[in-house]
């Protein structure tokens, strides 16, 4: 699989770590169910066959984190998002941060 | 030995080159441009193995890498390689083959008694007969199946030839230089596009070697000159003979084998023997032609029965006849040309033998012509002979039965487009009933299929398939270009009509002959209930030998179908999985073996190390100095034990430049490390550093290290050795995902840094001597934790840290990579007067444990910050990664092991790592375990063992007495726990 | 026969050098500072830092795209006052400043053109026509993190991997 990172072009897999899934938010410690929330985002993920927002980490090139769409099934790569942006995104629709 | 069976005018080796060879130690001749196979038949040899399960004798039945049965061992030594298809091992000089599967050898074979036995033997005989009593599963029954059923032998020693590894970016990947492929590359090569074109052969051209045709006017085999020299005159073409595309991968990525060196007895003096190709194409066109089939009838694995392509592509290609009689078996149109090139190379054809109940005049006639008999609605039931074909039986319509003498039967079944590589990434190939075939389903957008391999089979629609394909290509690879010009060929159809064995079969008649998987097999798989596609071939284990049923599955399916009275389609369907042909290990293995397994890095004062006579012990990519041993020591316990003592008593230096280093820069970097690490960072004072700990956002620790202050906005972290790039990637997630609103930067200085330990009592004497004036560097200046930048060994900018880890008075003192090897021979030079050591991993452990430091055995991934003993350090006032979930019930219990230390009862017992805590009087079992040793050593400063490990409710068992239980070892050690700090509990020693 | 069979043989090795009297100083903006430091760097070196991983020369300096808003700065040190101190200085409150002179061994290999073995051994695209003089790549080979740059008049790669693999990676660089 190949992912085009949007600073360094495009990469084979091996240059890149996985996480997992990029549509988990970390919740507001400050809530009052905090420990459910956390519980969680810790644990809790949903098991997506089609496409999926995922975290990657270009490990070997430009330490960026990526939100890949990617296609579980297929393995077909829809979009690659820098996470910085992604969050920054997220973060004007909603304020999350602690 | 004379070539006896080779054909006069025939074939395309070269005859001006002979090659001498031995097979089974016996000498024989052949060609440059020759297989083995070809070779072998060339000199009339027949029968080169004997088969898997029944040790039936066995030929050669293909001319390409589908061949079931004539596999061998080639080479001998080092070099041994068993299991080789003799159809693709290239001819070379001195080349040595022997057969396999053989006792005592090939002609006379004990073992065949299997075949008597072959009840025995039948589908799913592994699960069925093998099952009781199980006490004789290892003693008997293994063996006996590993003696009886093994193939060839692999070498014993290690390899001693080098593999390749070698990447390729093209435009346009097209597989397979047959008409299709040959005219994809030139189309694609043509329009401009970087065009890769590979062929599993030594020789491009495919069936066009094979077979007598015309293109263009030109004969076949002179196209495919022409057109190899067009294609390697283009700056934009890589050609790739001898390679092998093994696998698809996704986003339009390939697996290749290149075989740079297997055609000649060793390689050249740093040629590799192999490579290994990892190919990214933007276009791919699929051309890797069809594979014929056999028809299953009785004893149709005898040596002599062939595929009709294969006795082709021994004739017109390799110029040699593989029998003097033939009988050609049939169920289509390709008969004709097959009964044409036998007659042309002198081979009397006894009868032609057509399934079908009306074969078309022009054949009829061609064959009368030859005075040929033919048989209409008729089928060949079973093979004469035993280790070589000597008849057929015939049965014909109205169902007479004839007896042809013969020694060849030339088999077609019809043909199966080689689709596996579009279906490695999930494509399922969709039945064609005019063809009787397989072609393939739906393909990734990146890939084309054309030719044979599509289900195209005239040498026409083949090169006009292919020029379409390659065009096509190369414009969605974003070359604009017009299509180039079809050359002109002949049109012939090959009417096909289904057919898949023959009921009359008296004799074992086999669907699968790599293993020996007969039609009685599938019936009974039937029977039983195996019915779908995949359990029939797990439970007969049809398709799954390493020719993964090139010449069987088709058929196993068909069998199937027919005797479930269901259609093909909803039987099943074919697929395969990478690898398409094998791939030795050491192609996969490339350079990465001995040393260069995997990369090692050096310490700065490696060099030094290495002259000092340390001795170095592999830590993860790390190369470290484990102790250093002087003239005299020579167990590494005294070395060990020294090194403690001179740290403990005087000075000592360790290369620590191992530590994680990261710089966390910006005006929000305090705020960041809050945030990250259970304790507050933001409160640290500019000139001080902290320890600090990271969780995991489970609540579980992550990693451990320092944190120093230089500015406002400049903090230095380390992290530990094994962590360093974890914790980086854990840093940055933080940094641009969870909180890309602050004002953060962080910078890996790892191999920045040369960072060495300088610990002892004599420590600041030895660095007085080191730091420039007027650093000031006495205890009331520079107290503990504090740290500074300054210069050192006059004007080299360094770092100087006082931490302390052996629990002496200690710094850190670190200097530009480059210099510290220099700093290393000062420290030691200037240290002699204060008696200086230096020590190793060995040291910095013990001593670590004297103190009660946690370390990798304790932050293992199980433990909490509290299970560390260092709940207390976490921050009340902030957030950080892991501190909800680190409070959830489960990781606060009381209960849960902690870190504790342990002395043995009786001073001179040893302590043994990984024993587990069971109450003194308490039986040794799970319900009973308490916890378990995680770190010991011998303590030079105490003259007894000590040891950490983790027990439940630790603090209030402290003066118990324990049993230490290590089962490995089968030891059985009292215990007494004791306060986790051995060794100047208070700290005292730290702060003078 | 193959054309990659044939460059093994090929004696002609491009000749290789260390760069070691380089100052390397690491430079990523601060937060919300992208336009004021990219204004500052033109002022201070007369060229743009690069948007894109490319590598741009002025005189006395090269500067390396090394990530998103990050670079190499690379000047030769020779007998000059603190190159690191200025830079830090200049840059201060625009970006954060690292002297990394000592995190990576920077080898040059000097060919106006990729060798086949460079470019099979290489897991990124470096074909002459690819890879154009400029270009720079953050990327791993042999399982070694290495950067690499094709300097912008094309007369050589330039290979940047970390100090303490850097006997790995000669043994590497020789083979190809």
């Amino acid at each position: 699989m190949r992912i085009n990172c949007p600073f360094c072009g495009e990469r084979g897999n091996d240059e890149f770590s996985y996480l997992g899934d990029a549509s988990v938010v970390r919740p507001d410690p400050a809530s009052p169910s905090a420990a459910d929330e956390f519980y969680a985002f810790a644990y809790e993920r949903r098991n997506v066959a089609g496409p999926m927002q995922e975290l990657w980490y270009h490990t070997a090139g430009c330490h960026a984190w990526l939100v890949v769409t990617r296609d579980t099934r297929t393995h077909e790569i829809f979009e690659v998002k820098a996470a910085q942006d992604v969050a920054f995104g997220r973060q004007k629709t909603a304020d999350t941060t602690p | 030995m004379t070539q006896t069976s080779r054909v006069t005018g025939l074939g395309l080796v070269d005859r001006s080159k002979p090659l001498d060879f031995t097979f089974d130690g016996v000498p024989y001749t052949g060609y440059k441009g020759d297989t083995l196979a070809s070779a072998l038949l060339a000199n009339g040899v027949r029968l080169v193995g004997r088969s898997f399960k029944y040790h039936r004798p066995r030929g050669i039945l293909t001319a390409g890498s589908e061949e079931p049965n004539a596999l061998v061992e080639l080479r001998t030594g080092a070099r041994r390689e068993p299991n080789t298809r003799a159809t693709v091992a290239e001819l070379y000089s001195g080349l040595e083959a022997k057969s396999q599967n053989r006792f005592p050898s090939l002609s006379l074979d004990l073992l065949s008694i299997n075949g008597l036995l072959s009840p025995v033997f039948s589908a799913g005989f592994y699960y069925k007969t093998f099952m009781w009593p199980a006490s004789f599963w290892e003693k008997v029954y293994e063996p006996m199946i590993r003696r009886a059923a093994g193939l060839g032998r692999a070498a014993n020693e290690a390899d001693p030839d080098i593999y390749d590894k070698a990447n390729a970016f093209c435009d346009v990947l097209v597989i397979g230089s047959g008409p299709a492929g040959l005219m994809a590359a030139l189309s694609a090569a043509r329009a401009g596009a970087r065009l890769i074109l590979t062929d599993e052969s030594f020789a491009f051209g495919g069936r066009l070697l094979s077979d007598v045709t015309t293109i263009d006017g030109m004969s076949g085999v002179e196209w495919v000159k022409s057109s190899i020299s067009e294609l390697s005159s283009l700056p934009n073409v890589r050609l790739l003979p001898r390679t092998t595309i093994f696998g698809a991968y996704d986003s339009g990525t390939f697996g290749a084998v290149e075989r740079v060196a297997d055609h000649v007895a060793v390689p050249s003096a740093g040629e590799p023997r192999q490579r290994l190709w990892h190919i990214v194409a933007k276009q791919t066109v699929v051309a890797q032609g069809s594979t014929e089939r056999p028809i299953i009838f009785g004893n149709n694995d005898r040596p002599g029965v062939m595929l009709a392509s294969a006795v082709r592509s021994y004739i017109n290609r390799f110029g040699v006849a593989p029998g003097q009689t033939a009988v050609v078996f049939s169920n289509n149109d390709d008969a004709a040309s097959t009964i044409d090139d036998l007659v042309r190379a002198g081979v009397t054809v006894a009868a032609l033998v057509d399934t079908r109940a009306s074969v078309p005049e022009a054949i009829k006639l061609r064959a009368r012509k030859q005075g040929i008999r033919v048989f209409e609605g008729a089928a060949v039931a079973d093979a004469l002979g035993g280790q070589r074909v000597s008849g057929a039986r015939i049965v014909a319509a109205y169902g007479t039965s004839h007896t042809v003498g013969c020694d060849l039967i030339a088999v077609s079944g019809g043909f199966n487009p080689n689709l596996q590589v579009t279906t490695h990434l999930g494509g399922r190939p969709q039945w064609h009933e005019n063809l009787a075939a397989f072609v393939p389903g739906a393909l990734p957008k990146w890939m084309t299929v054309a030719g044979a391999a599509n289900g195209v089979f005239s040498l026409a629609s083949c090169l006009g398939d292919g020029a379409k394909a390659g065009h096509a290509a190369a414009v969605a690879a974003g070359f604009d270009a017009n299509a180039t010009a079809v050359p002109h060929a002949e049109d012939e159809p090959i009417n096909v009509s289904a057919f898949w064995h023959v009921e009359a079969a008296k004799h074992k008649a086999f669907v699968d002959q790599q293993n020996d998987v007969t039609a009685a097999d599938v019936r009974l798989a039937e029977r039983e209930g195996y019915r779908s596609v995949e359990h029939l071939k797990r439970y007969t284990t049809l398709g799954m030998a390493t020719d993964q049923g090139k010449t069987s599955n088709v058929n196993g399916l068909a069998l199937m179908a027919e005797l479930t009275k269901k259609s093909i389609p909803a039987t099943g369907t074919t697929s395969a999985r990478p690898p398409y042909s094998p791939v030795s290990i050491g192609a996969f293995a490339g350079e990465h073996r001995g040393k260069h397994f995997k990369p090692t890095r050096l310490t700065p004062s490696h060099n030094w190390a290495k002259e000092r006579g340390a001795v170095f012990i592999e830590a993860g990519m790390w190369l470290r100095a484990q102790y250093f041993p002087k003239p005299g020591e020579t167990d590494w316990q005294t070395v060990v034990n020294r090194e403690v003592t001179t740290v403990r008593s005087g000075v000592g230096v360790c290369d620590v430049s191992t530590l994680g280093k990261i710089e966390i820069h910006g005006t929000d970097a305090g705020k960041f490390l809050d945030r990250v690490y259970i304790n507050m960072m933001s409160t640290l004072g500019v000139g001080k550093a902290r320890y600090g700990m990271m969780l995991r956002e489970d609540g579980i620790a992550m990693d451990d290290g320092t944190a120093a202050r230089f500015a406002d906005d400049r903090y230095f972290i380390t992290t530990t050795t094994a962590n360093a790039i974890k914790v980086l990637q854990h840093l940055e997630l933080c940094r641009q995902w969870y909180w890309p609103e602050l004002d953060v930067q962080i910078f890996p200085v790892s191999d920045q840094w040369a960072q060495y330990s300088v610990a002892g009592p004599r420590a600041r004497g030895l660095l007085a001597k080191i730091v420039d004036a007027p650093f000031d560097i006495s205890n009331s200046a520079f107290p503990y934790m504090a740290a500074a930048e300054l210069t050192v060994l006059s004007g080299i900018k360094g770092r100087l840290y006082r931490l302390s880890f052996s629990g002496e008075l200690a710094y850190e003192i670190a200097v530009p990579a480059r210099h510290g090897e220099l700093l290393m021979r000062k420290l030691m030079s200037e240290g002699e007067e204060f008696g200086v050591t230096p020590y190793g991993t060995e040291a910095l452990g013990v001593m670590r444990i004297e103190k009660g430091h946690v370390a990798g055995p304790e932050l293992n991934g199980t433990t909490t910050a509290a299970d560390l003993g260092l709940g207390k350090m976490a921050s009340t006032k902030k957030d950080f990664v892991g501190r909800v979930l680190s409070q959830r019930p489960g990781l606060a219990d009381p209960n849960r092991p902690r870190v504790i230390g342990f002395k043995p009862v009786d001073r001179s017992a040893r302590l043994r790592g990984g024993a587990h805590f069971i109450a003194k009087d308490a039986k040794a079992t799970a319900e009973n375990d308490l916890g378990y040793m995680t770190s010991v050593a011998y303590s030079p400063s105490l003259g007894h063992w000590v040891g950490l490990g983790l027990l439940s409710q630790a603090e209030s068992r402290v003066g118990e007495i324990l049993t230490a239980v290590d089962p490995v070892r089968g030891e059985t050690t009292l215990v007494e726990v004791v306060p986790s700090a051995f060794y100047d509990a208070e700290g005292a020693r730290l702060r003078v | 026969m193959s054309e990659s069979a044939q460059s093994l043989t090929a004696k002609n090795r491009p000749v290789i050098s260390e760069l070691t009297d380089v100052s390397v100083t690491h430079l990523a903006a601060r937060r919300e500072m992208r336009t004021s430091l990219d204004d500052v760097a033109r002022s201070t070196f007369g060229v743009a830092l690069p948007a894109t991983p490319r590598v741009v020369e002025a005189p006395g300096v090269m500067i390396v795209w090394a990530g998103p808003d990050q670079w190499l700065v690379m000047q030769q040190r020779g007998d000059k006052a603190d190159i690191f101190a200025e830079l830090a200085k200049t840059f201060n409150g625009l970006a954060s400043v690292v002297d990394v002179s000592d995190s990576r061994a920077i080898f040059r290999v000097a060919a106006s053109r990729p060798s086949d073995a460079l470019v099979r051994s290489m897991g990124i695209d470096l074909d002459d026509s690819v890879f154009r003089p400029g270009d720079v790549a953050i990327t791993h080979v042999s399982h070694l993190g290495v950067m690499v740059w094709r300097l912008p008049d094309a007369t050589g790669y330039d290979f940047a991997c970390p100090r303490t693999y850097s006997r790995d990676f000669l043994d590497w660089l020789g083979k190809i």
